[in-house]
């Protein structure tokens, strides 16, 4: 006789740890194999490869979005899918120009695209946040503006604690998005205090590693960009690679979730 | 007894469109699944017996549950007004507030209710004390226990029989016309208070 099937006193979702090793070593792959191929494969793979898990998350976005028909988790998810058309859009114009029309590709209009993420991001967590929470608690007030300051400082140290450093059009640049990913980062981690002791805290979890590495790619990216420093194989284009994989496992998660 | 306090009952249609609107029916559903399979009642039950309810959104949003509750309280009654202390509270939902006009303008409601305010009375003593027929007298006061504004506070044994005594959920009403548009302010009596399930999920938000 089947054993009855036991109600689970209090819900629970916890991360598979297999699935995070695998992004981890997908990761580390990638850039093993982008160091052995000559420099225009590289591109095209590193070309590909965005294409491919920013495109992922957009999508996954949307289908999370979709499959909420009406409130406030439609539109939502709508805001971060559009965010990551505009990655999507970004990546397609930077290695366009890069690749095919040998157009130097930073700075360009891709730049728009990119920066672009940041706010559209940022009303998916706003519309999170303002209808989830139940108000900033003192710590709060303190550290949401804290981090993005502390991001700009560890920006500013890096750009001008090197010999011969300058401040210069890549510094200013750079700064908008550094502050762009860190103040993303900031609400991105008060909307895992609000869900933390619930299922979909896990899933809130992830979205805040997937954004962390984001920034911190972003704000290494920049940083590497005024010593032109940055090129495809560089392991911070891993960093996104990694940033987006965590999201999208986010996103599949919220769908089995809720 | 009705385990169903009158209050939650007023209210519970309100609740349960906007929770449905503001989350969508995708998680509503794993909601409904959730309710079923913890409690074994219907996501309907469940809103009128709120603590199970609160209980379910904690497992799923956390902390966020305060805010999902906040939002849905705030589209039915205004919670933070000044005379919720005195168990006052501003109805903003449109469906409760044509409720509550409706049975105050029915002339034969109207005298229940004030009948009922402050005293329990058996169904007997209702229909004598307001002088009304029998027959549409039990249907008026059936109609006001559906409606959540009667609710029964205790049982009598009469003639061996144990019977119930109702009593008002509102203990006063104050109906304002503001630009336009009719806000209704209701007083709920101590019991209500202290009975209903929203009321004590709304204090600890």
């Amino acid at each position: 006789m089947n054993k009855p099937e036991i109600v689970p006193d209090k819900l629970t979702n916890p991360l598979n740890p297999i699935i995070i090793i695998a992004i981890l070593v997908a990761g580390s792959a990638i850039f093993a194999i982008m160091q052995f191929l000559p420099e225009e494969d590289g591109g095209m793979l590193a070309f590909s490869l965005s294409i491919i898990f920013s495109g992922g998350v957009a999508v996954t976005a949307f289908v999370v979005s979709k499959q909420n028909e009406t409130g406030i988790l439609r539109k939502a998810y709508l805001f971060l899918g559009f965010g990551f058309i505009a990655y999507v859009i970004a990546e397609l114009l930077y290695y366009s120009f890069e690749l095919f029309l040998n157009i130097e590709p930073y700075p360009s209009v891709a730049d728009i695209f990119f920066f672009a993420l940041y706010p559209l991001t940022l009303g998916h967590l706003l519309l999170n946040i303002r209808f989830f929470h139940s108000g900033y608690t003192k710590l709060q007030k303190i550290w949401v503006p804290a981090i993005p300051v502390f991001a700009i400082v560890v920006y500013v140290a890096m750009s001008l604690g090197v010999p011969d450093a300058e401040i210069n059009f890549d510094f200013y640049y750079g700064l908008i998005f550094v502050s762009g990913a860190a103040v993303t980062l900031s609400f991105t981690i008060v909307g895992a205090s609000i869900f933390k002791q619930g299922t979909l805290g896990a899933v809130w979890l992830l979205l805040a590693l997937g954004l962390m590495f984001n920034a911190a790619g972003d704000i290494w990216y920049y940083h590497l960009e005024i010593f032109g420093e940055y090129f495809d194989a560089h392991p911070v284009t891993i960093v996104w690679y990694v940033a987006n994989m965590f999201i999208i496992y986010a996103l599949i998660k919220h769908l089995k979730t809720i | 007894m009705n385990t169903m306090v009158g209050f939650d009952q007023l209210i519970a249609k309100s609740l349960n469109k906007t929770i449905r609107e503001q989350l969508g029916s995708k998680t509503i559903k794993k909601i409904e699944d959730r309710v079923f399979e913890k409690f074994g009642i219907s996501f309907g039950q469940a809103i009128e017996e709120f603590e199970k309810l609160d209980i379910v959104l904690r497992e799923f949003f956390g902390k966020g549950a305060d805010g999902i509750e906040r939002n849905i309280f705030e589209s039915v009654f205004i919670t933070k007004s000044q005379k919720s202390k005195n168990n006052w509270y501003t109805i903003k939902d449109p469906q409760i507030t044509s409720t509550i006009l409706q049975a105050f303008g029915d002339p034969e409601k109207k005298k229940i209710l004030e009948l009922l305010s402050d005293e329990s009375k058996i169904i007997a003593d209702i229909i004598k004390k307001c002088d009304l027929p029998q027959t549409s007298g039990y249907r008026k006061i059936n109609s006001l226990i559906d409606e959540g504004l009667l609710v029964s506070a205790e049982q009598v044994v009469k003639e061996n029989k144990k019977i119930n005594k109702y009593i008002s959920v509102i203990n006063n009403v104050k109906i304002n016309i503001e630009k336009s548009n009719v806000v209704v302010e209701l007083q709920l009596n101590e019991q209500q208070q202290k009975d209903s399930s929203v009321v004590q999920v709304i204090q600890q938000l």
